[in-house]
């Protein structure tokens, strides 16, 4: 079918006003958080599950490629276009339809921002747990895409466990419900599979979420170091004490002069690293446990341990972590945010391998991560005009990745592969391994139409 | 069956088919004709590759223990014994995750960590010169965990757990198989060893093939070693058992536990059949009609307000007693009720158990509607309140037993069906499952376990028959 014929066909279905085609919104809806660009041939903007269905089944008519965007605050391509095609845009799906409170569920469509969600269950007394730092802008379809993280994560779990059940559009435009509001239904745990596969198993068109009751007490520390050794090395003593807090962040020297820079949270100008460490559960015995953070953060050199005195005071805190990457975009043009992670007692000996690599490649390496899961988040700055430049950060950070693979870790905490890994799936998964995952995805989509060239290597490679 | 096959690629003694043992290993009254015992994943990996030529049926078998769970086989020639894939592989309380083969019993496997001490770690390992360059805690107790309680605690098998998805009370707190699970390694229905996953706590490289791996009952593969997050053992557990006469007050208090700032582990309401399973003497079942229990876990300032904040709760809602367990009886306590169906039945008889989930809200109705068609015999019912789960356990012998069994499960399964839930049998003779669908119907998503299951096992020589919807 003509380009033309497939716009117009796309108009009969979402209407004329959801359907963009010209030269600026094709190259708006071509690229992410990472560096990649691709153009679609056409954007289109449903309205409902059931004109999804028909834009997937048109496009599985006419061999179209379709992916699916949220807001693309991706960092690893997600929903970048690759061969072009359809991309769906979910903005104007971003209903929250339910919020259950005495099951404690909610069930939203996949356009909802992450931060809309936590803040109408809040009003409730309830808490969607899953807090990714790009809350304000991410999308909930994109959260369950690239099954997401947040500082929350290291006690409550990621997006994964928090999703109970999905509605899927599948490749030839029939829509399946997954799992739902209640436990255990019998089969396959389809969901559980397709959260974290980036679009390429099926688009989600709703979300059914689980809610957890807000803490009753909540006590934040931040730990100010003289080195990141001895920052890395208390949260490890802290996980290696037993004691799991709801989060341990880590910001380093790059990363704290630029937020002071931008959003002011009062952290020293001079230090090497601080940690923020926060408490949460009921508030009997908060105070000891509190008290023995404070003596291991002693023990491991630390400078001074200031304690968030009431909410204004742990919201400075938290404006610091989250406001980072955005703050961290101020120094150079570009940075390139690599996802490795390792076993958290590799912390302290990874980190200091981090700070050789960008010596040995002349980059400035900014640290802001989840220290508590081991999962690393060395930002490379630099100007991608600079195609020398470009070229060393990319050798850099599949270095870093290498570097976390050899310590018993991984390429993505919770970021995904998307088609910024590709070629370093290799570092961790054999070719019988791919082979499985790609059973997996020709099972739901057989005809290959949904974020192709994403997150599997080709079986030749 | 040629039985020289498989003694060309395992020793003799890892191969059986004498009488005893095939009986042994029955499933649903189909008898094997032959039981292996590989020891590691390559040898696991030789079997099903044969079994694919061969087109041999096989279905995989931990300590047997949840082997009645699912359909009867569609074919049975080989059964895989897990019982020498037996090797704890890496236990690292520092970054608290274990690493353990199919085959280790979650019993021995808890014992191991309820002692494990070290948890030093090397800060910076190329550095290290001297002692005193590792880490080490000073915590003054030992001992890490994992946090599953599922049936049969002693005899079940990591594999069997992960491939049942089978949870106990204290999911309530820590989530289940698929909220802990890093890792898997497993030889797929083509023979292919397959690695997902890994030691850290965070990974979405690649899809979450672990997910599908748990509760999909060996059709997908054969388990070989599991990766899980541990936990420390908590500072301090108790148990709070309350009685009361009527099921209204109990679930009152249920909910009032619910939308509390409180943390329990477990919240089980219990009928007094169900409370019997515990075997537990410390209220008389005499005095109560309805019983719920609360298990505590956590550091000790927490239990002690729970403690007092529970007892005030339950009296409020006009509970008969109120008991608090101390640390032995509370294990005691969870054990029993946890082995029930096996210890329980006497004389010849056998436990039939069904398990249903549901919305959370609805448990309350849910038991009251059971406790309404239920005859006069025993029959124990207990729900998670907080998770949405009830189980049913009923005692048979005839089969008039059966008979009835049978038709409390279909009414059963349709009061469940009115609250968005399902029901499944989930121990039962095979007698009973001829009469009662195991699963009960599949839904519209069934079409992509299907093609799943298709396109992983084309030979369909992993446990045929036995899944939902005669996968």
């Amino acid at each position: 079918m003509e380009i033309d014929a497939l716009r117009q066909r796309l108009k009969e279905i979402v209407g004329q006003d959801f359907v963009l085609s010209s030269n600026v919104d094709l190259m708006l809806y071509g690229y992410d958080a990472y560096l990649e660009m691709r153009r679609p041939d056409v954007v289109v903007i449903p309205e409902n599950t059931e004109q999804v269905s028909q834009v997937v089944r048109l496009a599985y008519e006419e061999a179209v490629p379709v992916t699916a965007r949220g807001s693309a605050t991706s960092l690893s391509g997600g929903p970048v276009p690759l061969k072009g095609g359809i991309v769906i845009h979910f903005s104007r799906m971003n209903r929250i339809l339910e919020i259950d409170v005495v099951n404690k569920r909610a069930r939203v469509e996949p356009g909802v921002i992450t931060l809309d969600l936590q803040t109408a269950v809040a009003k409730k007394g309830l808490q969607y747990a899953p807090d990714p730092a790009s809350q304000k802008t991410s999308t909930m379809g994109g959260n369950v895409g690239e099954n997401s993280g947040g500082p929350h994560c290291l006690k409550y779990g990621v997006t994964t466990n928090h999703i109970m059940g999905l509605k899927i559009v599948l490749y030839d435009g029939e829509v399946v419900d997954t799992g739902g509001k209640a436990p255990d239904r019998p089969g396959y745990d389809l969901t559980g599979l397709l959260v974290g596969s980036e679009g390429t198993l099926g688009i989600v068109t709703e979300i059914t979420v689980r809610l957890i009751e807000q803490p009753e007490a909540i006590k934040t520390l931040l730990g100010i170091f003289e080195t990141i050794e001895d920052a890395s090395n208390t949260v490890s003593a802290i996980i290696a004490e037993g004691i799991v807090p709801a989060t341990l962040e880590m910001m380093d020297r790059l990363v704290i002069r630029a937020v002071e820079e931008s959003v002011h949270a009062g952290y020293p100008q001079d230090a090497e690293a601080v940690l923020i460490i926060e408490l949460d559960g009921l508030k009997d015995g908060m105070e000891r446990i509190a008290d023995r953070i404070i003596e291991i953060c002693l023990a491991n050199k630390v400078r001074e341990v200031k304690v968030a005195k009431d909410e204004t005071e742990r919201n400075i805190l938290w404006t610091g972590r989250r406001g980072a990457f955005g703050a961290v975009s101020r120094l150079r043009p570009n940075y390139m945010v690599c996802d490795g992670t390792v076993p958290r007692t590799k912390l302290p000996e990874v980190l200091r391998r981090v700070t050789e690599i960008g010596r040995e490649y002349n980059l400035p390496i900014g640290n802001v991560f989840h220290a508590g899961d081991g999962n690393l988040h060395p930002l490379i700055l630099f100007d991608c005009r600079n195609e020398e430049e470009t070229a060393r950060v990319r050798e850099a950070g599949t270095k870093i990745l290498r570097l976390c693979v050899d310590a018993g870790g991984t390429i993505s905490g919770e970021h995904g592969i998307g088609l910024e890994k590709l070629h370093e799936m290799s570092f961790i998964f054999s070719p019988d391994d791919i082979a499985a995952l790609w059973k997996l995805k020709n099972a739901f989509d057989p005809v290959g139409g949904f974020n192709p060239g994403k997150v599997l290597p080709s079986l030749a490679s | 069956m040629d039985i020289k096959l498989l003694h060309g690629i395992l020793n003799p003694q890892m191969v059986a088919s004498d009488t005893a043992t095939l009986t042994r290993f029955s499933v649903d009254g189909l008898v094997p004709e032959a039981v292996v015992y590989p020891a590691n994943l390559s040898q696991v990996s030789e079997v099903i590759k044969l079994a694919n030529r061969e087109k041999w049926a096989v279905t995989p078998w931990g300590s047997g223990t949840k082997i009645g769970i699912g359909g009867a086989p569609k074919r049975l020639d080989l059964v895989l014994c897990a019982a020498r894939l037996d090797k704890i592989i890496d236990i690292d309380v520092a970054n608290l995750t274990v690493t353990a083969q199919a085959g280790v019993k979650l019993g021995d496997l808890q014992d191991l960590l309820g002692g494990a001490e070290n948890r030093c770690f090397f800060p910076l390992e190329g550095d290290l010169k001297s002692q005193a360059d590792y880490m080490c805690s000073a915590r003054d107790y030992k001992g890490v965990f994992l946090p599953l309680d599922p049936p049969f605690p002693d005899k079940a098998t990591l594999g069997g757990i992960i491939a049942t998805n089978s949870t106990g009370p204290k999911r309530l707190r820590y989530g289940m198989p698929r909220d802990l699970i890093l890792g898997v390694r497993y030889v797929s229905p083509t023979g292919e060893i397959i690695g997902m996953g890994g030691k850290t706590v965070k990974n979405v490289s690649g899809y979450d093939v672990s997910k599908i791996m748990i509760g999909s009952l060996g059709t997908l593969g054969i388990i070989g070693d599991i990766t899980l997050r541990l936990l420390p053992l908590p500072e301090q557990i108790a148990t709070i058992l309350a009685s009361f006469k009527e099921l209204t007050a109990a679930t009152a208090f249920a909910k009032r536990v619910l939308n509390s700032k409180l943390l329990p582990t477990s919240l089980e309401v219990l009928n007094r059949d169900g409370y019997s399973l515990s075997s537990s003497s410390d209220l008389r079942p005499s005095i109560g009609g309805w019983y719920v229990a609360v298990g505590l876990e956590g550091f000790s300032e927490e239990v002690k307000r729970e403690i007092i904040d529970l007892k005030d709760m339950a009296h409020f809602e006009k509970a008969i007693d109120v008991v608090e367990l101390g640390r032995d009886s509370t294990i005691v306590f969870w054990k029993n009720l946890a082995n029930c169906a096996l210890t329980l039945p006497k004389d010849g008889a056998t436990m039939v158990k069904f398990k249903a989930g549901f919305l959370i809200s609805n448990f309350p109705e849910v038991l009251e509607a059971w406790t309404n068609i239920l005859s006069n015999d025993f029959c124990a019912l207990t729900a998670s309140a907080g998770l949405g789960l009830a189980c049913a356990y009923i005692m048979v012998k005839t089969d008039t037993d059966i008979e009835s069994a049978v038709r409390l499960g279909k009414a059963f399964r349709e009061t469940v069906k009115i609250y968005g839930g399902n029901m499944v049998v989930e121990f039962a003779p095979a007698t009973l499952k001829q009469k009662l669908d195991q699963w009960g119907s599949p839904q519209a998503d069934f079409v992509l376990m299907r093609r799943i299951k298709d396109s992983v096992d084309p030979l369909n020589v992993l446990n045929p028959g036995r899944f939902l919807g005669g996968i």
